[in-house]
Protein backbone atom coordinates (compact mmCIF):
# COMPACT_ATOMS: atom_id res chain seq x y z
CA UNK A 1 0.00 0.00 0.00
CA UNK A 2 1.70 3.36 -1.28
CA UNK A 3 2.25 6.40 1.29
CA UNK A 4 -0.34 8.75 -0.14
CA UNK A 5 -3.47 5.99 0.01
CA UNK A 6 -2.49 5.91 3.40
CA UNK A 7 -2.53 9.38 4.06
CA UNK A 8 -5.29 10.17 1.59
CA UNK A 9 -7.10 7.64 4.24
CA UNK A 10 -6.46 9.20 7.33
CA UNK A 11 -7.20 12.36 5.90
CA UNK A 12 -10.59 10.97 4.71
CA UNK A 13 -11.35 9.54 7.84
CA UNK A 14 -10.95 12.53 9.77
CA UNK A 15 -13.06 14.33 8.03
CA UNK A 16 -15.75 12.52 6.82
CA UNK A 17 -15.73 8.26 8.36
CA UNK A 18 -19.32 7.85 7.62
CA UNK A 19 -19.07 9.33 3.85
CA UNK A 20 -15.83 7.43 3.10
CA UNK A 21 -16.78 4.18 5.00
CA UNK A 22 -19.82 2.98 3.15
CA UNK A 23 -22.39 0.66 5.66
CA UNK A 24 -22.06 -2.70 3.81
CA UNK A 25 -24.10 -5.18 6.23
CA UNK A 26 -26.84 -3.09 6.92
CA UNK A 27 -29.33 -1.47 4.73
CA UNK A 28 -30.62 2.22 4.83
CA UNK A 29 -34.62 0.82 5.88
CA UNK A 30 -32.98 -1.55 8.26
CA UNK A 31 -31.04 1.02 10.16
CA UNK A 32 -33.78 3.42 9.81
CA UNK A 33 -36.11 0.72 11.43
CA UNK A 34 -33.83 0.12 14.23
CA UNK A 35 -32.80 3.43 15.23
CA UNK A 36 -36.29 4.85 15.22
CA UNK A 37 -37.48 2.17 17.38
CA UNK A 38 -37.77 2.82 21.35
CA UNK A 39 -35.78 0.70 23.61
CA UNK A 40 -38.03 -0.88 26.25
CA UNK A 41 -36.94 -2.08 29.34
CA UNK A 42 -36.50 -5.96 29.12
CA UNK A 43 -37.53 -8.49 31.63
CA UNK A 44 -35.01 -10.94 32.97
CA UNK A 45 -36.04 -14.28 31.77
CA UNK A 46 -37.96 -16.92 34.21
CA UNK A 47 -36.24 -19.35 35.39
CA UNK A 48 -36.80 -22.54 33.87
CA UNK A 49 -39.19 -24.79 35.60
CA UNK A 50 -37.45 -27.53 37.16
CA UNK A 51 -37.86 -30.60 34.84
CA UNK A 52 -39.93 -33.05 35.90
CA UNK A 53 -38.76 -36.63 36.58
CA UNK A 54 -38.99 -39.16 33.56
CA UNK A 55 -41.71 -41.32 34.57
CA UNK A 56 -39.73 -45.08 34.34
CA UNK A 57 -39.67 -46.36 31.34
CA UNK A 58 -42.53 -49.11 30.70
CA UNK A 59 -41.18 -52.96 30.45
CA UNK A 60 -40.86 -53.76 26.34
CA UNK A 61 -42.61 -56.64 25.36
CA UNK A 62 -40.90 -58.66 22.50
CA UNK A 63 -43.39 -61.44 21.13
CA UNK A 64 -41.02 -62.90 18.80
CA UNK A 65 -38.35 -62.37 21.02
CA UNK A 66 -37.15 -64.80 24.29
CA UNK A 67 -35.53 -61.56 26.37
CA UNK A 68 -38.68 -60.70 28.22
CA UNK A 69 -42.34 -62.28 27.94
CA UNK A 70 -45.59 -60.72 28.90
CA UNK A 71 -46.76 -62.34 32.43
CA UNK B 1 1.64 34.59 42.68
CA UNK B 2 2.86 31.36 41.20
CA UNK B 3 5.95 31.55 39.07
CA UNK B 4 6.99 27.68 37.78
CA UNK B 5 6.84 26.84 33.91
CA UNK B 6 3.45 24.74 33.94
CA UNK B 7 2.83 21.93 31.69
CA UNK B 8 0.16 19.18 31.08
CA UNK B 9 -0.10 16.03 29.52
CA UNK B 10 -3.27 15.61 28.20
CA UNK B 11 -5.76 13.56 25.67
CA UNK B 12 -9.20 12.47 25.89
CA UNK B 13 -7.62 9.26 24.91
CA UNK B 14 -6.29 6.97 27.77
CA UNK B 15 -3.56 4.86 26.76
CA UNK B 16 -1.35 7.06 24.45
CA UNK B 17 1.05 7.32 26.89
CA UNK B 18 0.36 10.58 28.97
CA UNK B 19 1.79 8.86 32.32
CA UNK B 20 5.23 7.41 30.66
CA UNK B 21 5.82 10.90 29.32
CA UNK B 22 4.94 13.37 32.12
CA UNK B 23 7.35 11.06 34.20
CA UNK B 24 10.39 11.52 31.85
CA UNK B 25 9.74 15.37 31.14
CA UNK B 26 9.86 15.32 34.94
CA UNK B 27 13.03 13.86 34.87
CA UNK B 28 14.43 15.75 32.72
CA UNK B 29 13.25 18.81 33.78
CA UNK B 30 14.88 18.06 37.07
CA UNK B 31 18.23 18.68 35.34
CA UNK B 32 17.32 22.31 34.85
CA UNK B 33 15.61 22.79 38.51
CA UNK B 34 13.11 21.40 41.22
CA UNK B 35 10.28 19.93 39.46
CA UNK B 36 7.22 18.65 41.04
CA UNK B 37 5.37 15.89 39.04
CA UNK B 38 1.12 16.60 39.70
CA UNK B 39 -0.49 12.93 39.40
CA UNK B 40 -4.47 13.95 38.26
CA UNK B 41 -4.99 10.75 37.28
CA UNK B 42 -7.49 8.51 39.33
CA UNK B 43 -5.79 5.26 37.94
CA UNK B 44 -2.63 6.58 39.93
CA UNK B 45 -0.40 5.40 38.28
CA UNK B 46 2.75 8.07 38.69
CA UNK B 47 1.99 7.68 42.54
CA UNK B 48 2.36 3.72 42.45
CA UNK B 49 5.60 4.44 40.53
CA UNK B 50 6.89 7.03 43.00
CA UNK B 51 6.28 4.01 46.04
CA UNK B 52 7.92 1.48 43.91
CA UNK B 53 10.49 3.77 43.22
CA UNK B 54 10.98 4.81 47.11
CA UNK B 55 14.30 7.05 47.36
CA UNK B 56 15.10 6.69 44.00
CA UNK B 57 13.06 9.18 42.02
CA UNK B 58 15.26 11.54 40.13
CA UNK B 59 17.18 14.34 42.51
CA UNK B 60 14.71 18.00 42.70
CA UNK B 61 11.66 15.92 41.66
CA UNK B 62 8.54 15.01 43.78
CA UNK B 63 5.46 13.41 42.65
CA UNK B 64 2.01 14.78 44.33
CA UNK B 65 -1.54 13.63 44.19
CA UNK B 66 -3.89 16.26 43.45
CA UNK B 67 -6.58 16.82 40.91
CA UNK B 68 -7.51 20.48 41.77
CA UNK B 69 -5.84 23.73 40.00
CA UNK B 70 -5.27 24.89 43.50
CA UNK B 71 -3.04 22.17 44.26
CA UNK B 72 -1.32 23.13 41.21
CA UNK B 73 -0.73 26.60 42.24
CA UNK B 74 0.67 25.44 45.71
CA UNK B 75 3.38 23.82 43.79
CA UNK B 76 3.80 26.25 41.18
CA UNK B 77 4.72 28.31 43.85
CA UNK B 78 7.33 26.07 45.16
CA UNK B 79 8.69 24.58 42.30
CA UNK B 80 10.47 25.77 39.27
CA UNK B 81 8.70 23.09 37.02
CA UNK B 82 5.30 21.69 37.24
CA UNK B 83 4.20 18.96 35.35
CA UNK B 84 0.58 17.33 35.39
CA UNK B 85 -0.58 14.13 34.37
CA UNK B 86 -3.73 14.73 33.23
CA UNK B 87 -6.46 12.04 33.52
CA UNK B 88 -8.10 10.40 30.44
CA UNK B 89 -11.77 11.69 28.76
CA UNK B 90 -13.60 10.32 31.50
CA UNK B 91 -12.71 12.97 33.62
CA UNK B 92 -12.39 15.52 30.83
CA UNK B 93 -13.51 18.49 33.42
CA UNK B 94 -10.48 18.10 35.37
CA UNK B 95 -8.39 18.25 32.39
CA UNK B 96 -10.28 21.11 31.12
CA UNK B 97 -9.53 23.18 34.59
CA UNK B 98 -6.25 22.33 34.05
CA UNK B 99 -5.95 23.12 30.27
CA UNK B 100 -7.39 26.60 31.44
CA UNK B 101 -4.20 27.02 34.28
CA UNK B 102 -1.36 25.57 32.75
CA UNK B 103 1.67 27.52 30.22
CA UNK B 104 1.82 24.22 27.95
CA UNK B 105 0.03 21.42 26.70
CA UNK B 106 1.38 18.48 25.41
CA UNK B 107 -0.89 16.31 23.80
CA UNK B 108 0.73 12.45 23.31
CA UNK B 109 -0.71 11.07 19.97
CA UNK B 110 0.01 7.36 18.74
CA UNK B 111 0.35 6.34 15.07
CA UNK B 112 -3.11 5.11 15.36
CA UNK B 113 -6.47 6.30 13.28
CA UNK B 114 -7.94 5.94 16.90
CA UNK B 115 -5.52 8.58 18.06
CA UNK B 116 -5.61 10.71 15.25
CA UNK B 117 -9.88 11.15 15.38
CA UNK B 118 -9.06 11.86 19.40
CA UNK B 119 -7.31 14.49 18.34
CA UNK B 120 -9.79 16.28 16.82
CA UNK B 121 -11.52 16.60 19.75
CA UNK B 122 -8.13 17.51 21.81
CA UNK B 123 -7.66 20.47 19.02
CA UNK B 124 -11.37 22.01 20.26
CA UNK B 125 -10.57 21.40 23.88
CA UNK B 126 -7.41 23.44 23.51
CA UNK B 127 -9.47 26.40 21.82
CA UNK B 128 -12.50 25.80 24.65
CA UNK B 129 -9.58 26.66 27.33
CA UNK B 130 -7.96 29.58 25.67
CA UNK B 131 -11.09 31.35 25.69
CA UNK B 132 -9.94 32.18 29.69
CA UNK B 133 -6.03 30.71 29.24
CA UNK B 134 -5.09 32.83 25.71
CA UNK B 135 -1.84 32.22 26.26
CA UNK B 136 -1.54 28.15 26.32
CA UNK B 137 0.71 26.60 23.60
CA UNK B 138 -0.39 23.13 22.85
CA UNK B 139 1.46 21.24 20.64
CA UNK B 140 0.49 17.41 19.43
CA UNK B 141 3.33 14.73 19.71
CA UNK B 142 3.55 11.52 17.82
CA UNK B 143 4.47 9.04 20.55
CA UNK B 144 5.81 5.07 20.45
CA UNK B 145 6.31 5.45 16.53
CA UNK B 146 7.70 2.48 15.28
CA UNK B 147 10.46 2.24 12.90
CA UNK B 148 9.69 1.23 9.49
CA UNK B 149 6.21 1.63 9.52
CA UNK B 150 4.56 3.48 6.61
CA UNK B 151 1.31 4.19 8.63
CA UNK B 152 3.49 6.06 11.68
CA UNK B 153 5.35 8.18 8.60
CA UNK B 154 1.55 9.03 7.34
CA UNK B 155 0.50 9.82 10.30
CA UNK B 156 3.17 11.71 11.34
CA UNK B 157 2.44 13.93 7.96
CA UNK B 158 -1.24 14.10 8.51
CA UNK B 159 -0.85 15.64 11.53
CA UNK B 160 0.81 18.35 10.36
CA UNK B 161 -1.75 19.52 8.66
CA UNK B 162 -4.06 19.63 11.82
CA UNK B 163 -4.92 22.44 13.84
CA UNK B 164 -2.55 22.14 16.39
CA UNK B 165 0.84 22.65 15.61
CA UNK B 166 2.84 19.22 15.94
CA UNK B 167 6.69 18.77 17.57
CA UNK B 168 9.27 17.86 15.58
CA UNK B 169 10.57 15.59 17.77
CA UNK B 170 8.67 12.56 18.22
CA UNK B 171 9.30 9.58 20.89
CA UNK B 172 9.88 5.88 19.23
CA UNK B 173 8.21 2.57 20.87
CA UNK B 174 11.20 1.37 23.11
CA UNK B 175 11.05 -0.66 25.61
CA UNK B 176 13.12 0.75 27.97
CA UNK B 177 10.88 3.26 28.82
CA UNK B 178 8.76 0.09 29.95
CA UNK B 179 11.53 -0.69 31.50
CA UNK B 180 12.35 2.07 33.37
CA UNK B 181 8.96 2.34 35.25
CA UNK B 182 9.66 -1.40 36.64
CA UNK B 183 12.86 -0.16 37.81
CA UNK B 184 11.54 2.62 39.44
CA UNK B 185 13.38 4.90 37.48
CA UNK B 186 13.06 7.57 34.90
CA UNK B 187 14.91 6.63 31.51
CA UNK B 188 17.53 9.37 32.81
CA UNK B 189 18.96 6.94 35.55
CA UNK B 190 19.17 4.01 32.88
CA UNK B 191 22.54 4.79 32.10
CA UNK B 192 23.96 3.97 28.31
CA UNK B 193 20.91 1.86 27.65
CA UNK B 194 18.53 4.53 27.85
CA UNK B 195 20.79 7.07 25.65
CA UNK B 196 18.50 6.85 22.89
CA UNK B 197 15.54 7.70 25.05
CA UNK B 198 16.85 10.01 27.03
CA UNK B 199 18.03 12.09 23.47
CA UNK B 200 14.26 12.11 22.53
CA UNK B 201 13.22 13.48 25.87
CA UNK B 202 15.81 15.97 25.62
CA UNK B 203 14.73 17.26 22.25
CA UNK B 204 11.28 17.70 23.19
CA UNK B 205 12.40 19.77 26.08
CA UNK B 206 14.67 22.12 24.12
CA UNK B 207 11.54 22.71 21.17
CA UNK B 208 9.17 23.43 24.67
CA UNK B 209 11.46 25.30 26.78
Amino acid sequence: MSKNTLQDKLKASIQSPAATRPRTTRTAAAKTASESKPVEAVAPAPAPAAKPAKPAEPKKIYLNDDRVWPD
Amino acid sequence: MPSAKTFALANLKGGCGKSTLALNLAAGLAQRGSVALLDADPQGALQHWSQWAAGDVSAGMEVHAGSTVERLDELASRFDYVVVDCPPSVDMNITGRFLKRVDQALIPVLPSPLDLWASSSASQAIDKARGSNPGLKAWLLLNQVEDKSALSRAMSQVLGQMPLPILQSTVKRRAVFRLAMLEGKSVYQLGPRARDAVQEIESILQEVL
